[in-house]
């Protein structure tokens, strides 16, 4: 019994590691290819309809937390905190792009590197699974600092 | 718990959304006012498909139409998607090009079966043949990269090319037997100001008036042109988009090659025309008073004018399949082609367009 939750235990570490070295690996990526094409990103923002005369503040804003948000990941401390940021901003950009695709009159591409020869609807599934993904990660991370904790408290009360 | 993990993640949920539709809600979209047009319609109803292909790759455009087979060019100028009309049968044909990937698109493909012109913007060559077998001939062009193009004729190309300042734009035509420049002009209106680059506009050909239309995409322009470069009129589409603000900015990459893009939303106004019998057939974005937003949605409106002289005729509509995205658009003998990313379908046009 205990041999089997110690396994499944390792198991859901190395899951948690997986999922959160995938996010870190992403927003790292990410930003910094926004960061070194940032005229053509700044631009690409602008021409989506709904982020018209944003584009200039979301440009700088948007590596720069993703940058935060992999420095959140990677910090034991903040990791519970940096994989609900990443659930919220990947839900916010998967929303984004079904808007886009559905009411959008210009359809631009405002990602970076390798992700920027997606296709939208590419894109779409992607970030839905990086959402997925991140929510998974939640549920690993409260289970196993809940058990922690409980461990903890059986401890002290022993 | 999990109850409460599930709350927290709701709870973000509705923040995102919260946004997205603050987002929405301050933007002020296309046709959700009156454009200020209505449209004198050939018919009441939308027009039923009277055949449909289901096509299993997302392809670029309707390269040609003869009485047996549809062309449709690939994603890539290097294959052509041939449907047989009668059977449905898909063929594929495969055309041995020996240019560098990033010089491959955009492209402009015209298949007259048997003859086949394939005009590479980037890599500033018309390639024309006949398939399957015989070898292609390639002429180069020296222009630069070159923006739109179409083939008038079996020897004659008209090419549209920005200036080196990339504001104004150059039409030339190229005899592609003799490999001279027929003619070079600048496109003007009829006020002699230049057409500038940001007001893009599509290239078609009348054969029967022998009139070239050059035709904007993001205002309600047409500019009728002889064969020889001249103007002959300038008209407009029943719409009322007859200024925007569009601003275009010029990007380096990688320190060599300028890129000049649009940097706000652009909306479009005409999206494909095609020309048959001497009518000019416009697929248009803009929705027209006497048009219900949901019905107008639902539906693409095709609005057709006389090339003669440019005056609107009626209008057209056709339903428009849920999350399809028309690609292009093609007339042949009083049958309206539209490929769409996931079919194309085929409509008898009514007979007072004929």
């Amino acid at each position: 019994m205990i041999k089997t939750s110690a396994w499944k235990s390792r198991v859901t570490n190395l899951c948690l590691e997986v999922i959160t070295s995938a996010l870190v690996i992403l927003w790292i990526y990410t930003s910094i290819s926004k960061i070194f094409d940032y005229d053509n990103f700044k631009t690409q923002l602008g021409l989506s309809p709904f982020l018209e005369g944003m584009n200039g503040f979301i440009a700088v804003a948007l590596p720069a937390g993703e940058l935060l948000l992999a420095l959140a990941l990677i910090i034991r401390r903040t990791r519970k905190l940096g994989l609900y940021l990443s659930f919220g901003l990947m839900f916010l950009f998967t929303g984004y792009i079904w808007i886009m695709l559905h009411f959008a009159y210009d359809l631009p591409c405002s990602c970076g590197g390798v992700l920027a020869e997606m296709s939208w609807d590419e894109h779409l599934w992607f970030n839905a699974g990086m959402t997925l993904l991140a929510a998974i990660a939640i549920f690993m991370i409260e289970h196993k600092q809940h058990a922690a904790s409980s461990s903890a408290a059986q401890m002290r009360m022993a | 718990m999990n109850k409460r993990i599930i709350i927290r993640l709701v709870l973000i949920m509705v923040g995102a959304i919260a946004i997205l539709g603050t987002l929405m809600a301050i933007t002020t979209m296309p046709n959700e006012k009156d454009n200020g047009f209505v449209r004198k319609w050939a018919r009441e109803e939308a027009l039923e498909p009277v055949d449909t292909f289901h096509l299993a790759q997302d392809l670029s455009s309707i390269a040609g139409i003869n009485d047996n087979s549809i062309f449709i060019a690939g994603a890539s100028p290097k294959g052509v998607l041939i449907l047989n009309k009668k059977t449905h049968a898909k063929e594929i044909l495969q055309i041995n090009l020996k240019v560098a990937s990033d010089k491959l698109v955009p492209f402009y493909m015209k298949i007259d079966s048997p003859n086949i012109f394939l005009h590479l913007n980037n890599a500033r060559v018309i390639i024309d043949g006949k398939f399957p077998n015989s070898p292609f001939r390639i002429t180069e062009l020296e222009t630069g990269i070159f923006i739109k193009s179409l083939q008038l004729n079996d020897s004659t190309a008209l090419i549209k090319v920005p200036d080196s300042s990339l504001t104004s734009q150059y039409l030339y035509l190229k005899n592609i037997n003799t490999g001279q420049i027929e003619k070079i002009t600048e496109l003007k209106d009829k006020n002699e100001k230049f057409v500038e680059l940001k007001y893009d506009g599509m290239l078609l050909f009348d054969s029967i008036n022998h009139t070239i239309i050059y035709l904007e995409y993001f205002r309600n322009k047409i500019f009728a042109l002889d064969t020889n470069l001249s103007l002959k009129y300038e008209s407009q589409t029943i719409d009322t988009i007859s200024s925007i603000d569009l601003n275009l900015v010029k990007q380096t990459k990688n320190d060599t090659t300028n890129k000049l893009t649009a940097s706000t939303a652009r909306i479009l106004v005409n999206n494909f025309g095609t020309i048959s019998k001497g009518q000019l057939y416009v697929l248009s974005e803009l929705r027209a008073d006497n048009q219900d937003i949901r019905d107008f949605n639902k539906h693409l409106n095709i609005d057709i004018y006389n090339v003669q002289n440019g005056a609107y005729v009626n209008s057209i509509t056709v339903k428009k399949p849920d999350s399809f995205i028309p690609k292009s658009m093609y007339i042949d003998k009083n049958t309206l082609y539209i490929h769409f990313n996931k079919e194309i379908r085929i409509y008898n046009l009514p007979h007072t367009n004929r």
